[in-house]
């Protein structure tokens, strides 16, 4: 069994098979990175209210804890034919059944100039270091104010700006006072829904039309971002919008791997899944999170469904793997949104439903906590498999 | 039961797919080698040319064996060129563990992908080998190499007053300690496999030209083990400033821990024959400097006049830790000493 990509359902599959370890089974976890971000507390991690260990995930103690090897790679394709898994910086790694879950990357393909000047808000970890140099930036900017501009207009995009605010403007976690002056930082967003957060009810759209009104961010609302220049957007109706810092949190978009390697995509070019989240051309490839799309259920692109699938993900790995069919599997319609507001508050949004408060963010702070916990403090097992024995390091040398 | 002896090996038609996958470095010298096989390598070492032996062997300390490959080829190297030589030849053994015969090549086809790319970028060729299967994966190399017999570098050329500089930083064992714990950052394992990868080569031939007068690499027996040996070799005693001594990231808070390699204890015994009671083996610095290490960096005297020269082009020359550790002292009594300045 390969897994590609350490995102919210891969932990759960390790985790899984770290509980109730299965014989024969080789677990290989391949990931760019050796440790994945909680999209979770992604805002709080921007806004400073988490360290960011606080915030990621571990893989090699995950992976040591469900006997599964780690190799540090980025998967560059699949040979469906060979069963091989290519990646850029070793030989191909052969597989059974392989398990896909690499995320997404905002689409930046698409307007000229995005890919070269914008930040996209993933991958999270060149979108952290890129941060920590804004924040340098606003700190000693003396001339003019720092214009930091957004383009997308959903949870993530508006989450993000009201973070992002909260660490610049408040550089200490906590209430933001209602009429703030901010003198040395100007923002704004950009979106192409005549509305913000156009997926959620009238409400919570009303809560944060007021929130953007009081901390004074600029909402550019059904303006299309179409070029980026080295300081300013251009929007399809003429107008432009200054930029010192640009953030790309808009729809998702597909690694071109997918539809190269073969595998049946939807008109975006997602690895196209069934129920079982199977692969709806290759049985022996199933996939999850961003990068999948499930035919019969499409959902958004996010992380509360990333983290539903881990569950039904490692069930159904199981099943294959131990010569059964694998069981469909159902996503909630709708799921709660906990949607941050950058001063350790939130709103609660969920069909028509729209809560705003202090304590919703504790509640959020709760849940995201304890998600992360499941992964950060595993049980000792009894040893076994390849670090059992594994405790001499060095050889007795002889010259 | 499975056959011992002859038996227990990989077999010919797997060894054949294998080697059918890999690349190595054709060279003039090497008459007979696996381009066309025989019952042994020959190699025609150039009139003059010193031929330089040597020979490492361990167990797989990552999961990973395309990537134990390639650290355990870069570690069996390291002997060479701390000789002042340039590899020639390798001869590669293997120890597989049991299991279904594809899973045994994919295992044995990613470690030798590993290692031949480390002989390619030395510019060695892989002449032979063989493979046994065990418990556990297990690598090692035959290495040999050629120098000039009158530059050839050794653990006995220490003058008192040389300055001592150390190539690599240190800390591996302890992270891989922490590693198998599920106790190190990710982070900090991938900076200890970076450092690891990295190729003494450059640094020994800067080395030579700043004139060391004694050089080894720093492996099993930790820095101060390795650095008794050339005292002893010397006769001289030696200063370390333990400001100065380079740890990987993440290495000194794993030691602060208390996790430590297995070999370690080995080690203190070792170093403490080097100092005298009072003198105190105290700090976690110091259990930095009996941490062995894999595919560890270069130990070297240099003449205090060059030293500063050959630090910072050590430096550029991708070896960004490299340092000025201390300096070679007159021998003080009847044995070799380490005295400690911070």
């Amino acid at each position: 069994l390969v897994l590609v990509g350490g995102g919210h359902a891969h932990v759960a599959v390790l985790k899984s098979f770290g509980m109730k370890p299965m014989t024969g089974v080789r677990i290989t976890l391949i990931s760019d990175r050796p440790v994945t971000p909680y999209s979770g507390m992604l805002p709080g991690l921007i806004a400073g209210h988490y360290p960011p260990a606080a915030a990621h995930i571990e893989l090699r103690p995950l992976c040591h804890f469900a006997q599964a090897r780690f190799f540090r790679s980025t998967l560059t394709g699949l040979d469906l034919e060979q069963r091989l898994a290519r990646c850029d910086n070793r030989p191909p790694v052969s597989f059974d059944l392989v398990s896909i879950d690499t995320g997404s990357t905002p689409a930046t393909a698409g307007v000229p100039g995005a890919d070269q000047h914008a930040l996209a808000i993933k991958p999270v970890h060149r979108f952290m270091e890129r941060w920590e140099q804004i924040t340098e930036a606003a700190a000693d900017r003396r001339e003019g104010p720092l214009r930091i501009v957004v383009v997308g207009g959903g949870a993530g995009g508006v989450e993000l700006i009201l973070s992002v605010r909260q660490r610049l403007v408040h550089k200490e976690p906590g209430p933001v006072p209602r009429h703030p002056r901010t003198p040395d930082v100007e923002f704004h967003l950009i979106s192409d829904a005549p509305v913000l957060l156009p997926t959620h009810n009238r409400r919570v759209q009303a809560i944060f039309t007021r929130i953007f009104r009081e901390r004074a961010i600029h909402a550019h609302l059904g303006q299309r971002a179409v070029t980026v220049e080295a300081d300013a957007v251009h929007c399809d109706s003429g107008r432009s919008v200054p930029y010192d810092a640009l953030i790309w949190v808009t729809t998702a978009a597909a690694p071109p791997w997918i539809a190269e390697s073969g595998l049946a995509t939807d008109a975006a070019g997602f690895l196209l899944v069934n129920d079982c989240l199977r692969s709806c051309s290759h049985p022996f490839v199933l996939a999850a999170g961003d990068v999948a799309a499930v035919r019969n259920h499409p959902r958004p692109k996010s992380g509360v469904f990333a983290v539903r699938q881990g569950p039904p993900l490692a069930l159904n790995l199981r099943r294959l793997l131990g010569g059964r069919e694998p069981r469909p599997f159902t996503p909630q319609r709708q799921a709660l949104s906990l949607i941050s507001t950058g001063d350790q508050r939130a709103v609660a949004s969920r069909g028509p439903l729209a809560l705003e408060g202090a304590w919703l963010w504790r509640v959020k702070d709760w849940i995201d906590r304890r998600w992360m916990r499941q992964y950060r403090e595993l049980p000792e097992m009894h040893p076994s498999g390849f670090f059992a024995q594994a405790n001499s390091l060095a050889s007795t040398h002889a010259p | 039961m499975r056959c011992g002896g002859c038996g227990a090996k990989a077999g010919g038609l797997m060894l054949r797919r294998i080697l059918g996958q890999l690349r190595w470095v054709e060279r003039e010298d090497v008459l007979i080698g696996l381009g066309a096989p025989d019952d042994a390598a020959v190699t025609l070492p150039p009139p003059g040319a010193a031929v330089v032996h040597t020979v490492d062997f361990f167990r797989a300390f990552i999961d990973d064996p395309y990537l134990f490959g390639r650290i355990g080829a870069n570690h069996c190297l390291g002997d060479i060129y701390a000789m002042g030589a340039e590899p020639q030849i390798a001869m590669a053994l293997a120890v597989i563990p049991f299991g279904p015969e594809r899973r045994v090549e994919q295992d044995l086809t990613q470690l030798m992908l590993g290692a031949t790319q480390t002989l390619a970028e030395a510019g060695a060729a892989l002449a032979g080998g063989h493979t046994a299967e065990g418990a556990e994966l297990g690598f090692g190399l035959s290495v040999t190499g050629l120098a000039d017999p009158g530059r050839l570098l050794r653990k006995s050329g220490m003058q008192p007053g040389d300055h001592l500089i150390l190539t690599k930083p240190l800390g591996t064992g302890a992270l891989f300690a922490a590693d198998m714990r599920r106790k190190a950052r990710g982070a900090w394992i991938e900076a200890a496999l970076e450092s690891m990868l990295r190729s003494n080569a450059a640094a020994a031939a800067c080395l030579r030209r700043h004139h060391a007068t004694a050089c080894t690499d720093v492996t099993g027996f930790g820095l101060l083990g390795h650095l008794g040996e050339m005292l002893k070799a010397s006769s001289t005693d030696a200063e370390l400033d333990l400001d100065r001594i380079p740890a990987l990231e993440g290495a000194l808070e794993t030691i602060h821990q208390g996790i430590l390699s297995s070999l370690h204890p080995q080690n203190l015994e070792l170093a403490a024959a080097l100092t005298h009671s009072g003198d105190g083996f105290h700090g976690d610095l110091v259990a930095l400097l009996l941490d062995p290490q894999t595919a560890g960096g270069l130990l070297a005297s240099v003449p205090s006049p060059h030293s500063e020269r050959c630090l910072s082009e050590l430096r550029q020359a991708g070896g960004p830790q490299a340092e000025l550790i201390g300096k070679v002292r007159p021998l003080g009594g009847d044995s070799p000493r380490v005295h400690w300045t911070s």
